[in-house]
């Protein structure tokens, strides 16, 4: 086997000792590499696939290593063939190479690994890697939830991180049906899971697990040690992906740890103080007494180990991740935001994102005043190129002209058709031209400068123009 | 011809400078009517029913100038927030305020539908910039050929 490693990346030779040495998971790698081999416009001879997957398993550590987390949409894992793109997922995944292998990755942030040997530590890496690039992108959220995501957002957590336990057991089973019975056996799997993640109960913990006394907000928190490693084990499937949002809560956890009663928000104080009583003697019973949930309400929540099960708290909670998962939605929408990880830093991101858009829709609109002072939409359709001296209708009556600019591009951008809209335009700027303005601003438009400068600019000059 | 052209021009321009209203008018009303564009974009949300009544307010009562606000009375962003400590309750229902104020209709909405207000007014805004942006180079580019062209 070749071992050509890709400058500054994961050599490859580490791979494929593990690949080649793999006795027990012989079965795994045969199994990947005939899911390999049957993926679309996959037909390379099986040494260049290899070749391939190391390529790509390195360029995954390189990405890794840069810290990147790419945007929600590189999670399409693409045949050998293509580039890999899964930044994402792999980030999730790397991160935590030595749990167990259903163990589902425990933080939001994956820990850039500087020593990549780990890779060659975990035999069962280079399977996984393998079985990545079998997908084909069908099952976006399910394929996230096999490493436990917390971008996967949309698939509940404990779904998320069932089905990653659900790799462990299972070996040669196409990806796809797993996924689907990962999705499907909700409820049953997650207790179940919380068996070999408190086995495995380690550092990677620690960061949910000051969550957890915070996060069970109607048990007394006189209660919050004795439980705060039990509860932990449960947690790293939800903390994994509302760590970021729980952030502010850890720092507060220790002083609810303490303190009998959170003076904090009211609601929980409601919340807290009818079930504060309960919620201590619940606890007990409620760690082993776990029954599995009715499939038939489609508001999931599930009583977690220690956790009081009162309908306050539950509420509580479903509210709490709702607004968690509206907050990474955010998140992805406005750009930059991906690297915060606090509740207020990342609104003041949202605000100050909402107010640079506001501003641009209002400098444009006057941008679009100097540039057509005269062109009225309405009339656009109806020219033709003979009538060069029709005059411009007035413009007090394009009160919408926007409504229409869809059609005044589509129009314009016909060559053929392009002439009336230049005429009108002509028309218009003889009437009232206000060219020197227009050619500053075009320039700073060409520019594309980024939308805060260019911004800016722009608007001091037309400032400028409009004084001189 | 040229020069006929540039003292036309700056004819033009001197009298557009002094008319500063229209300018300015023109800008506000295209704007308004970016706005209502905006509003129509994302139709069914509150937001989009709240901008849109804002604008036909404001353009109803633009005629006599008054600046008839209905503010609601913004739910408290204490009860909306989690679990924070005192300072930071205070921070988080200050910019929570602040968000309330920049996206329409948000004085009356809870965090959580706040949030999901936001983020399709966020995308419905990206697609407004874009929009008049492309509008705005369109018709640049035009002019600029219009110049060219010796017009």
């Amino acid at each position: 086997m070749n071992c050509r490693p890709p400058p500054g990346r994961l050599p490859p030779c580490f791979l494929n000792l593990n690949w080649e040495q793999s006795m027990d998971p012989t079965s795994h790698f045969e199994s990947a590499l005939s899911s390999i081999v049957s993926s679309p416009s996959s037909n390379s001879p099986a040494p260049a696939e290899r070749l391939a997957v190391n390529n790509f398993v390195g360029r995954l550590g390189s990405v890794y290593n840069s810290g990147e987390i790419s945007p929600q949409s590189h999670y399409m894992t693409t045949p050998l063939n293509s580039p890999p793109k899964l930044n994402l997922s792999m980030t999730g995944y790397i991160g935590h190479p030595q749990p167990a292998v259903g163990s589902p990755p425990f933080s939001a942030n994956p820990i850039p690994i500087a020593h990549l040997d780990q890779f060659s530590a975990d035999p069962g890496f280079a399977e996984r890697a393998a079985r990545l690039s079998c997908f084909d992108g069908r099952n976006y959220s399910a394929f996230a939830g096999q490493f436990g995501l917390p971008e996967a957002g949309k698939l509940s957590r404990s779904s998320s991180s069932q089905s990653l336990k659900a790799i462990g057991p299972q070996t040669g089973l196409p990806e796809r049906g797993k996924a689907k019975d990962a999705e499907s056996g909700n409820a049953r799997e997650e207790s179940s899971v919380s068996d070999p993640v408190s086995a495995s109960g380690e550092v990677n913990l620690k960061g949910s697990g000051e969550t957890n006394p915070r996060r069970r907000k109607a048990a007394p928190k006189g209660r919050g040690k004795d439980t705060a490693l039990p509860n932990s084990a449960m947690d790293p499937p939800k903390a994994a992906a509302e760590e970021d949002s729980n952030a502010k809560r850890s720092r507060s956890a220790e002083d609810d740890g303490t303190e009998k009663e959170s003076i904090k928000p009211k609601v929980e104080q409601n919340g807290s103080g009818s079930a504060s009583g309960d919620g201590g003697q619940k606890q007990g019973k409620e760690n082993n007494a776990k029954s599995p949930e009715p499939p038939k309400d489609y508001i999931h929540v599930r009583a977690r180990r220690g956790q009081a099960t009162d309908s306050h708290s539950l509420a509580e909670r479903v509210r709490r991740e709702k607004i968690s998962q509206r907050m990474k939605l955010l998140q992805d929408l406005v750009p930059g935001c991906n690297k915060v990880n606090g509740k207020a830093v990342m609104l003041d991101e949202i605000i100050n994102y909402v107010q640079s858009l506001q501003r641009q829709v209002e400098f444009l609109s006057m941008k679009l005043a100097t540039v057509n002072p005269r062109l009225d939409f309405n009339n656009v359709a109806n020219l033709l190129p003979k009538d060069m001296h029709q005059t411009c209708g007035p413009v007090s009556n394009s009160v919408y002209p926007l409504e229409t600019s869809g059609a005044v591009l589509s129009y314009a951008n016909q060559p053929q058709q392009g002439a009336p809209f230049h005429c009108v335009v002509t028309n218009a700027l003889e009437t009232e031209c206000m060219n020197p303005l227009d050619s500053t601003l075009y320039q700073n438009l060409g520019n594309r400068q980024p939308y805060v400068n260019g911004f800016g600019d722009a608007s001091s000059q037309v400032n400028n123009c409009h004084h001189s | 011809m040229e020069d006929q052209g540039n003292n036309k021009t700056l004819s033009l321009i001197k009298t557009s400078t002094s008319s500063n209203s229209g300018f300015l008018e023109r800008g506000r009303r295209i704007k308004v009517a970016a706005e209502m564009g905006l509003a129509e974009s994302s139709r069914g949300r509150h937001w989009s029913r709240a901008l849109r009544d804002r604008l036909l307010r404001r353009i109803g009562n633009g005629a006599c100038g008054c600046q008839k606000e209905g503010l609601t009375p913004s739910k408290v962003a204490e009860d909306l927030v989690g679990e924070e400590g005192d300072d930071e309750v205070i921070e988080m229902a200050r910019k929570l305020r602040a968000l309330q104020k920049l996206v329409p209709g948000g004085e009356d909405l809870a965090m959580d539908r706040l949030f999901e207000e936001t983020a399709d007014y966020v995308e419905a805004l990206q697609r407004q910039v874009n929009v008049m942006r492309a509008l705005a180079s369109l018709l640049g580019m035009l002019e600029k050929e219009k110049r060219l062209m010796g017009g």
